[in-house]
């Protein structure tokens, strides 16, 4: 078992090494970006708060992004990005 | 502790505390002579003790950079001055080139060589930064620049002190672009003790220990604190991480890739894909870039090491990247606000990369902090002041901003600044007395520190005005980490604040006064609003107000998993509102007692968690 963070580590499963919450739950191998297994949600940047560019200096480029786990909602991850750049693969180990 | 220098431990133990002792003193003799703003408040600045090849042996707690980039411009006078100009003894070299080390051209540093009987011993050197060094753009950046020539004038190292005698032909030339020549003069004769200081030290040390121990010494210090560095390396696991931090400048975005891989006792730090360069002022030069990552590796794994030896932690690094990006400019792209533009990206991009490495170590989790607040607010200030006489200022509050979240607590509210342990921002009595300005407040601000598990610090927020003049003639404004957070958060946390500037023009703030009333928002007072763009030369007229709110520190884990009698603490203290406690953290407050309503906050936890099982694979 080898720890990624507070709430993910990786598992070999079925002889494949699988990302695992804290839960139990295996999202995907972890060759890939545990992001393309969790339940996601994009929104405008005011969901991360009320004093995040409240007045849309530059419009509205950026959104905010969530990552949680299917099997207990754990929020795993959150990202700023440019609306429409692809998710960002954040460790590989 | 074992290196290939023969000194004896004991005697090891003493020098590394003397050594780090010795560039402390150096500091303290800057911030005594000199008395400028910059130097003696803010402490915008750092000294280093360099060994005869020019590798930094220790650098001051003060901003790392400073200290770091001095073995460049050490390095390259070693390199290219031998014979022409040549180097003796009580010879020291200005510089301010960033193409050759200075973290942008108003971050002026002078180095010294250190001699015993003839002998070449090492280097010091101090840099500081400074509020004008001319140019056509007041303070230090020239909004509109499209290249470096049409920025602040920058000079290679030049030997303005030859034989322990200032030039006056260069120092006139020095001061005499400036518009404020006797803060130049005041720092120039603050940095020459600062090196007088350690010079005459380190030659006591010789004295008093010989010339071959205090060699080895050198050596072995730089030595010992790479064994240490590489260790602690060793002990983390290898992989790769990502992180993109965002600069807004102008219309345009600027992203920073930045994929940091580690291998068994080495990191290599790789900026490909990074967006091309500005025309000008944003960018930073390729040595700076070496010396931002150097100083981030040393917050996130150089902690409790001393000295902080800036020339160990290089060898552990490598730094790739793309010549013609914003973080790795060439020639002749304009670099003058680097140090609060591309320094704080990379700053960012490397924070949270350390940051998920140590994450991944049972060993290093406890270790793992949010990036800070990594962007800036500056008004650079000019005109004719309350006595009359022409002024200078950089009101540099943004400062305060909060400190990245921990693993196992909260970020510091208004921590200040990741890599500048000991910065400071000045007193407001200090602005008030100096400047013709009155502050209306100066405060931590609710709902900037990042949410989470554990919630990043809160940043700090201002609100001033022209006092006792009609107006401040010129107000060079200029921000970055308005469009988008740079205290971004981890594991679940959410990112902070993003800075905000906002002005209200030609208000009744002097009816509200003659009321026996102080305004605590912008809200109480009426006035023409005004989102100024980010890059500004504007006047401030006496009834204008100024308001500006900074960046905290990204959050750590899901805000929902915080314990909810602290986000009622947050809530009492006034860091947190009830909006943001219910709908980002799930607590419900009893709105008499402000006391956490278990029931509620469970139903509201509850919600927010069947919110989430909607959400789309
Ligand atoms: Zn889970």
């Amino acid at each position: 078992m080898q720890r990624v963070n507070e709430y993910l580590e990786i598992v070999e499963e079925a002889g494949e090494k699988a990302f695992r919450c804290k839960c139990g739950y295996i999202l995907g191998p972890a060759t890939d970006n545990y992001k393309t297994y969790a339940l996601k949600c994009e929104s405008p940047l005011k969901k991360a708060g009320p004093n995040v560019n409240p007045y849309k200096v530059g419009g509205e480029k950026f959104v905010f992004r969530e990552f949680c786990c299917p099997g207990c909602y754990t929020l795993l991850g959150t990202d700023i990005a440019l609306r429409g750049e692809p998710l960002l693969r954040d460790v590989e180990l | 502790m074992r290196t290939k220098n023969k000194i004896d431990p004991v005697t090891f133990e003493i020098l590394r505390h003397r050594v780090g002792a010795i560039n402390d003193e150096g500091a303290s003799s800057l911030m005594l002579v000199s008395g400028s703003p910059v130097a003696s408040e803010v402490l915008d600045f750092n000294t280093a003790l360099l060994n005869a090849k020019g590798e930094v042996i220790v650098i001051g707690p003060y901003i790392l950079e400073h200290g770091i980039s001095l073995e460049q411009i050490v390095k390259y006078i070693i390199a290219n001055y031998q014979d022409n100009p040549g180097i003796n003894e009580g010879d020291m070299f200005l510089c301010n080139d960033p193409y050759v080390g200075a973290l942008h051209q108003n971050d002026v540093a002078l180095v010294a060589p250190i001699y015993w009987e003839g002998e070449l011993v090492g280097w010091t050197g101090v840099a500081v930064h400074q509020q004008d060094v001319g140019g056509p753009g007041k303070g230090q950046v020239s909004i509109g620049a499209t290249s470096i020539f049409e920025e602040a004038p920058v000079f290679p190292p030049i030997k303005l002190i030859e034989r322990g005698i200032i030039r006056k032909d260069l120092e006139g030339e020095y001061f005499k672009r400036s518009r404020l020549p006797e803060r130049l003069g005041l720092d120039l004769r603050a940095m020459t003790a600062s090196n007088n200081v350690t010079s005459r030290r380190i030659r006591e040390l010789i004295k008093d220990r010989g010339i071959e121990t205090v060699k080895s010494t050198f050596d072995a210090i730089i030595d010992y604190v790479e064994v240490k560095l590489r260790s602690r390396l060793m002990e983390l696991p290898d992989g790769t991480w990502r992180h993109t931090a965002y600069l807004d400048y102008g219309d345009k975005i600027y992203p920073c890739k930045l994929t940091m891989t580690k291998k068994k006792d080495k990191l290599v730090f790789d900026f490909t894909g990074t967006a091309a360069q500005a025309p000008a002022v944003i960018n930073c030069t390729y040595p700076v870039l070496q010396a931002i990552v150097t100083g981030v590796f040393m917050m996130y794994l150089g902690y409790g090491i001393f000295p902080p030896s800036s020339g160990a932690a290089g060898r552990c690094l490598e730094v790739v990247s793309e010549p013609g990006t914003f973080v790795h400019a060439i020639w002749p792209a304009g670099v003058s606000k680097a140090t609060t533009g591309a320094r704080y990206s990379v700053i960012d991009a490397g924070s949270v990369c350390l940051a998920k490495m140590l994450a991944a170590s049972d060993k290093y989790r406890d270790r793992v902090m949010a990036p800070w607040r990594s962007s800036s607010i500056i008004a650079d200030l000019f005109g004719i002041d309350q006595r009359g006489a022409y002024f200078g200022a950089s009101i540099l509050d943004f400062m305060a901003g909060g400190a990245g979240a921990r693993s196992y607590k909260d970020g510091i509210d208004t921590g200040g600044q990741l890599g500048a342990p000991a910065i400071a921002i000045a007193n407001v009595e200090t602005h008030e007395f100096r400047y013709p300005m009155l502050f209306l407040y100066r405060k931590q601000e609710r709902d900037t520190g990042g949410p989470g598990k554990f919630r990043g610090g809160v940043a700090l927020g201002y609100m001033w005005m022209p006092h006792d003049v009609e107006e401040i003639s010129n107000a060079v404004i200029h921000a970055i980490g308005l469009q988008s957070p740079n205290g971004v958060g981890i594991y679940g946390g959410y990112p902070s604040s993003t800075h905000v500037v906002s002005l209200k023009r030609n208000t009744n703030i002097l009816d509200i006064f003659r009321d026996g009333k102080l305004p605590a928002s912008l809200d109480e007072i009426d006035g023409k609003f005004e989102i100024p763009p980010q890059l500004v030369e504007t006047s401030l007229k006496k009834n204008d107000i100024i308001v500006g709110l900074g960046q905290g520190g990204g959050g750590y884990g899901d805000p929902i998993e915080r314990d909810a009698r602290l986000v009622a603490n947050d809530v009492t203290n006034e860091l947190v509102s009830r909006e943001c406690a219910r709908d980002i953290y799930g607590v419900v407050l009893d709105p008499q007692t402000l006391q956490p309503d278990i029931k509620q906050t469970e139903e509201r936890r509850l919600e927010i968690k069947r919110e989430r099982a909607g959400w789309q694979k």
